[in-house]
């Protein structure tokens, strides 16, 4: 039988097929999990045949790790005041938080795989923390001083815990649950109790 | 040896049974020897855990507690029916004690001895959730609606209902973040990690942060206002 004529698309369309595949595996294993996910469903997902799919990729295991090469959003700007207030802090990290819905579909991946041990997205999963606690440390030590790490601390497990919860309580229905006035509400409060008051700090 | 029961957590012993799936009295249920039933269910919480539900195979389970593959079909149906029969647990009530200062620490290491002790079953419960299994998301839902009641009754006797049932959300939302959060990272060194001193440290300082104990909120409206 003939081989096959590798043509070579050209760098623009593939770099778009390359993020169409990515976005419809991340579709894909955060729905049904890696094992579960075929090289076929991606592909059929991204409108693409499975050779099409293995010029860009060796296997379905290469498609994973180059979710884990996405880099990470670059860190939020910086607070416009040199004192931030309480609110100000409040609403730092509900963007954050805002963000994680946004690719709550990578976040489960992410939680599935780490949990399996998967070292590359374990190493993923800690540079999204780190640039959390980075973004976070500084505004904070602006009011708390050296306090800065431990409230921030508190206030990651405190999201990473709501994340989570509300993931596997409510799968798919995630976006739309966390748009709601009292989730924001109750989202607010947990970041207002995650955020001590200065005067009862120093008293500890 | 007996270890230390967790009143926030429940205790295996004392719990019914989570009636999720259909229960059907099975003569297999009863057979065989316990021991030899035990032995299995004690090595199919350890590879499940280590190396994920889909990953072991009845024949690893058989092997590891030096039966056949035969014998352990005498005392269960499939893989699946061993797996059930490790869930089941459910919190029990917990005792209404004032919680206080050193108290709050308490709470804490109750929480966390709760899941040193399980922290295998949860494993096993968390990674078959994600993979979408109903039970284990019916199981997880209510291990943590229990962990929740419990916190709450423990604070309300300290802080009135409003509050107590505020800072139950919070704590349970920040136990579960710490616990996921350490989990993956200390992945098989977790549990050991779990009982050492500078964790217990950790987490109390933690619990101690959001529950802001001391709070004066005639003093504290907004004191680091610009």
């Amino acid at each position: 039988m003939a081989q096959p004529v590798r043509t070579y698309p050209d760098q623009r369309t593939g770099e778009a097929t390359r993020a169409r595949i990515l976005a419809a595996a991340a579709a894909l294993f955060a729905e049904h999990g890696f094992d579960a996910t075929t090289v076929r469903a991606i592909a059929s997902h991204a409108g693409i045949t499975d050779g099409a799919l293995y010029y860009h990729f060796a296997s379905k295991r290469e498609v994973l790790n180059a979710l884990w090469q996405i880099p990470p959003r670059p860190p939020a700007l910086a607070l416009g005041r040199l004192t931030p207030s309480r609110a100000d802090l409040i609403r730092h990290a509900e963007r954050r938080f805002n963000a994680w819905v946004d690719s709550v579909g990578l976040m489960r991946i992410l939680f599935q795989q780490s949990l399996e041990g998967d070292r590359l997205a374990i190493a993923f999963r800690r540079s999204v923390i780190a640039g959390y606690l980075d973004a976070m440390i500084p505004s904070f030590a602006a009011v708390y001083g050296e306090r800065a790490p431990r409230i921030a601390e508190a206030q990651l497990h405190t999201l990473t815990g709501l994340v989570t919860d509300t993931m596997l309580r409510y799968g798919p229905a995630f976006r739309e649950v966390a748009g709601q006035e009292s989730f924001r509400r109750r989202l607010r409060r947990l970041l207002d109790r995650a955020l001590p008051y200065p005067g009862v700090l120093q008293e500890q | 040896m007996t270890q230390p029961r967790s009143r926030v957590l429940g205790d295996d012993r004392a719990a019914p049974r989570l009636a999720t799936r259909d229960r059907v009295a099975d003569e297999r249920s009863s057979r065989g020897r316990p021991a030899t039933r035990a032995r299995i269910l004690a090595a199919a919480r350890l590879l499940f855990g280590k190396q994920g539900f889909a990953a072991t195979t009845v024949k690893d389970i058989a092997r590891e507690c030096d039966i056949t593959d035969a014998a352990l079909y005498y005392y269960f149906r499939s893989k699946r029916e061993i797996l059930d029969s490790l869930w089941g647990p459910l919190p029990e009530s917990p005792a209404e004690e004032p919680i206080r200062g050193d108290s709050l620490d308490d709470l804490t290491d109750e929480v966390l001895d709760g899941i040193a002790q399980r922290e295998a079953l949860f494993r096993i419960v968390l990674r078959q959730a994600l993979a979408g299994d109903r039970t284990a998301l019916a199981l997880r839902d209510q291990t943590m609606a229990g962990l929740e009641e419990n916190l709450f009754r423990r604070l309300r006797t300290s802080f009135g209902d409003d509050e107590a049932r505020e800072l139950a959300d919070s704590l349970c939302m920040l136990f579960l973040g710490l616990y996921h959060n350490s989990e993956i990272e200390l992945g098989e060194d977790f549990a050991a990690v779990l009982g050492t001193p500078q964790f217990r440290e950790r987490a109390r300082a933690l619990v101690r942060t959001v529950a802001a104990v001391g709070v004066d909120t005639a003093t504290a409206a907004e004191p680091c206002a610009p």
